[in-house]
């Protein structure tokens, strides 16, 4: 039978270590010309390094690679895309300061000597995203993109590259449903074009929709390789996690207290003269859950950082326990137990040539109790990350490890602990789930409806409808700025929320 | 208009490019290094080993274009030296540019001192020739910016060239890449390493052209400590010129300028100490740069150290 099939990728013994870690483990995998095959497993199980291993990232501590065939001992990225292969990392890799266009030709040599025809790009580079249809400002900075049109930019850039071989690591995690689709439209489109795809995802709906095969990876190991046939949802978490994860959550009644949070109408101007946010009103009680679902883009990283303080509002007042704190510092906002959870964590979340536990401490580390003298109490620094690093199941070798090195799913976990641990009460949560795996997920629920129970104030930012709509008391959906008016969750249909998500309320009036 | 403005006016313009083109040379030198994400700290140090050969070279072979290649070459090797400390041994970017700095101001001296003590004749006397170019050079005022030698003209041909490189050439986009965001380089293929290899070993020609510039074309001596604080002007004008060579021009120009007119303000006899006259220069070119363009814009990636992962 083996003899039948078509390889075009053939991992051999493939282990590679990191100092403390087995990240992969005698990986053998046979990847078939014009599969898409995905890769499950939990956070940090070793699916990003496997990949990044084969594209020439990391080198690996040995094993073989074939490619068509041929040996492929990837250097570095240059020698993979050479031969046609095209990766979109779980982590963009993107230029902030570069517009869409610069991202997805850098990298390129000219057709002729050392001249950039931006024209010629440009044209070619509208055809392929008209091609696909996507929707992409070429010539915005990158730095002004949410992370869901940086998550299209990715794509553009490994098309555009014309790849046959296209490694996507978790490249939905950040999309909304629609979003997804149209990528595996395109997904879709380039398998009936030959290509093969290598897909990563959390999002088992997701996994069994566009998968031909299955691999499950734990703890660096392949476990075993399964037909995407008569699959559910249980039986992917089964695999693995080793046991049945539900994502029902029973969210407790709690009695609400007096307002913790109130915005009145809040807007914001950004330095290119757009309207961002146009006059946000609306208040969270203690004990209260607050959901704000949108898609990516509409405004809700701004939001945030309006709340946060790291933006000033051009207009409007926000309220904390019932005190204004417009003109207040982030730090004093900290103070009056306000905690943010972002949702693009490289930007806002963490340091990445920090260690895991400076991170922890990160909103802290001035607190008395992590003070000795003039300096830092390190022991106490250290016990404290310990005990957070173990409770929320942060997978790391070391607490000295930067926090750049830990898996994706785990890098959350850091962030999470660290707002949810620091004795706060209103808390600003973007996308907590963002990268986690499901055990993970249930996890962090259970930790949200914690939060509620000991009635502290949320509000939940998510572009999961699913998640705002099984975790909130009341909700509302934010678009082009404007938030709607909020209801309680079990009051209106998905169908309807998704109109207002796409702006239909606008539309028809 | 009466003839002796005119020619202070003459005058004027002619220092300012004197006192402008050294400083130019290593400021675009470093524009090239920093654009690639590594601090040029030894901008100093470069100029004066550039000072030192190209004059040393010069004296001893009577060649002005064996000058222009002892600087050259000087640059380049301090450059290799830099490129395999900062890049291979991830040594300190700050701690390497100090330490070229401090060992080539003592080397300099060292040496020149050897040379002096010998008892040989220390001025070189063949100076750069000017090129005219007619009918320009027949312009009223200006016209002496158009009697310049061929060093000053490739200057210009570089600032533009170097404007072009980054905006309008693949290898200049592939270039600011590795300065901003190195891993995203590294993942679209660019080697990361050999760009920014090619960029300090370019970059420091550049600022030890800068430093032979004096020797060769204005001095015609070497002098203890010569440089005297060009290469940290340079390196001013980077930041303050917002990191792009129009920015990095004005900047150089300004202080040009100001030393020039520091300097007629002493021959013409206002009455000021000349201390002060020697700091007016300094002060004007940082209000100057700070009013019309800034500081900010700095590559996203520079003086980080860069870890193949
Ligand atoms: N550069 C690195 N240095 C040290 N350790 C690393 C590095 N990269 C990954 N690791 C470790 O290797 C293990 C596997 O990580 P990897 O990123 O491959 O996990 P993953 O399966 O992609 O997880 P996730 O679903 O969270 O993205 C983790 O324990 C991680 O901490
Ligand atoms: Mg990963």
């Amino acid at each position: 039978m083996s003899n039948r099939k078509d390889v075009i990728l053939e991992i051999r013994n493939l282990t590679k270590t990191f100092p403390g870690v087995i990240a992969n483990k005698d990986v053998d995998l046979d990847i078939e010309r014009g599969e898409v095959h995905t890769l499950l497993g939990e956070n940090g199980a070793g699916k990003s390094t496997l990949m990044k291993a084969i594209y020439g990232i990391y080198g690996m501590d040995s094993g073989t690679v074939k490619y068509n065939g041929n040996p492929l001992d990837a250097k570095s990225p240059k020698d993979a895309i050479a031969v046609g292969l095209g990766m979109i990392h779980q982590h963009f890799l993107l230029v902030q300061e570069f517009t869409v266009l610069e991202n997805i030709i850098m990298g390129l040599k000219a057709d002729k000597g050392i001249h950039l025809d931006l024209g010629k790009h440009r044209s070619r580079v509208e055809e392929i995203v008209e091609r696909f249809e996507i929707r992409l400002d070429l010539d915005e900075k990158v730095k002004n993109l949410s992370v869901g049109m940086q998550q299209k930019v990715e794509i553009v850039k490994v098309l555009y590259r014309n790849a046959k071989f296209l490694i996507l690591d978790e490249p939905t995690s950040v999309l909304t449903p629609q979003e997804s689709q149209g990528l595996f439209g395109i997904i879709e489109r380039l398998k009936k074009e030959g290509a093969t795809v290598i897909f990563i995802s959390h999002k088992l709906d997701e996994v069994l929709q566009i998968s031909d095969r299955i691999t499950v990876l734990r703890d660096g190991e392949v476990i075993e390789t399964v037909v995407n046939k008569d699959l559910r949802k249980d039986d992917l978490s089964a695999m693995m996690v080793g046991r049945e994860v539900t994502l029902d959550v029973d969210m407790p009644e709690v009695e609400l207290g007096p307002d913790g949070l109130e915005l009145d109408k809040i807007s914001l101007v950004n330095p290119g003269g757009k309207t961002v946010l146009k006059d946000v009103s609306f208040s969270i009680r203690k004990g209260e859950i607050l959901g704000i679902a949108g898609i990516d883009g509409n405004g809700q990283e701004e939001l945030a950082q309006v709340l946060w303080g790291t933006l000033k509002a051009s207009g409007g007042s926000i309220k904390l326990h019932g005190s204004t704190v417009d003109d207040l510092s982030t730090r004093k906002r900290m103070d009056m137990g306000m905690a943010y959870i972002p949702a693009d964590r490289k930007k806002e979340g963490l340091v990445g040539t920090f260690q895991v536990s400076e991170n922890i401490v990160l909103n802290s580390y001035y607190k008395p109790h992590f003070i000795k003298g003039l300096g830092q109490d390190f022991g106490a620094i250290r016990e404290y990350s310990e005990r957070l690093v173990q409770e929320y199941n942060v997978k790391t070798p070391a607490l000295s490890v930067w926090a750049k090195n830990l898996s994706g799913g785990n890098q959350q976990k850091l962030i999470l602990s660290r707002a949810i641990e620091g004795n706060n009460d209103v808390f600003i949560i973007a996308q907590p789930t963002w990268g986690l795996d499901i055990g993970a997920i249930e996890f962090v629920y259970r930790k949200i409806s914690e939060l509620k129970e000991a009635g502290k104030t949320i509000l939940l930012i998510s572009t999961d409808l699913e998640e705002v709509r099984s975790l909130s008391d009341r909700m509302c959906v934010i678009f082009e700025g404007e938030v709607s008016e909020t209801f309680r969750v079990q009051d209106k249909q998905v169908a309807e929320i998704g109109l207002l998500m796409a702006g239909g309320k606008r539309r028809e009036e | 208009m009466d003839s002796q403005f005119m020619i202070i006016i003459g005058i004027l313009l002619g220092s300012t490019i004197r006192y402008t083109v050294p400083i130019l040379y290593a400021a675009l030198g470093g524009l090239i290094t920093e654009k690639a994400g590594v601090l040029n700290f030894a901008l100093e140090g470069l100029m004066l080993a550039g000072a030192f050969f190209a004059y040393y070279g010069n004296l001893v072979t009577g060649s002005i274009l064996v000058g222009v290649l002892c600087a050259l070459a000087a640059g380049a090797l301090t450059g290799l030296i830099l490129s395999i400390s900062i890049l291979k041994y991830k040594a300190s970017q700050l701690v390497m540019g100090i330490g070229i700095n401090i060992f080539y101001l003592g080397l300099t001296g060292y040496f020149f001192r050897i040379i002096g003590s010998s008892g040989a004749e220390t001025m070189v006397d063949d100076l750069l020739g000017s090129i005219h170019i007619p009918l320009l050079e027949d312009i009223p005022l200006i016209g002496v910016l158009f009697e310049q030698n061929i060093l000053v003209y490739l200057l210009v041909v570089l600032v533009i060239f170097t404007a072009r490189f980054f905006n309008k050439t693949t290898i200049g986009l592939n270039l600011k890449a590795v300065g901003e965001n190195p891993y995203a380089a590294a993942a679209v293929g660019v080697d990361v390493i050999k760009n920014r290899t090619l960029a300090i070993v370019v970059g420091s020609m550049l600022a030890a052209l800068g430093g032979g510039v004096m020797t060769l074309t204005m001095a015609r001596v070497f002098l203890e400590n010569m440089v005297n604080g060009r290469g940290w002007i340079a390196f001013t004008a980077i930041i303050l010129g917002r990191y792009s060579s129009k920015g990095v021009l004005i900047g150089c120009l300004v202080f040009g300028a100001a030393t020039a007119l520091s300097d007629i303000v002493q021959i013409v006899g206002i009455d000021i100490p000349y201390q002060a006259a020697l700091m007016v220069p300094y002060i004007i070119t940082i209000v100057a740069l700070v009013l019309s363009v800034g500081g900010g814009n700095a590559p996203a990636a520079l003086g980080a150290r860069y870890d193949r992962e």
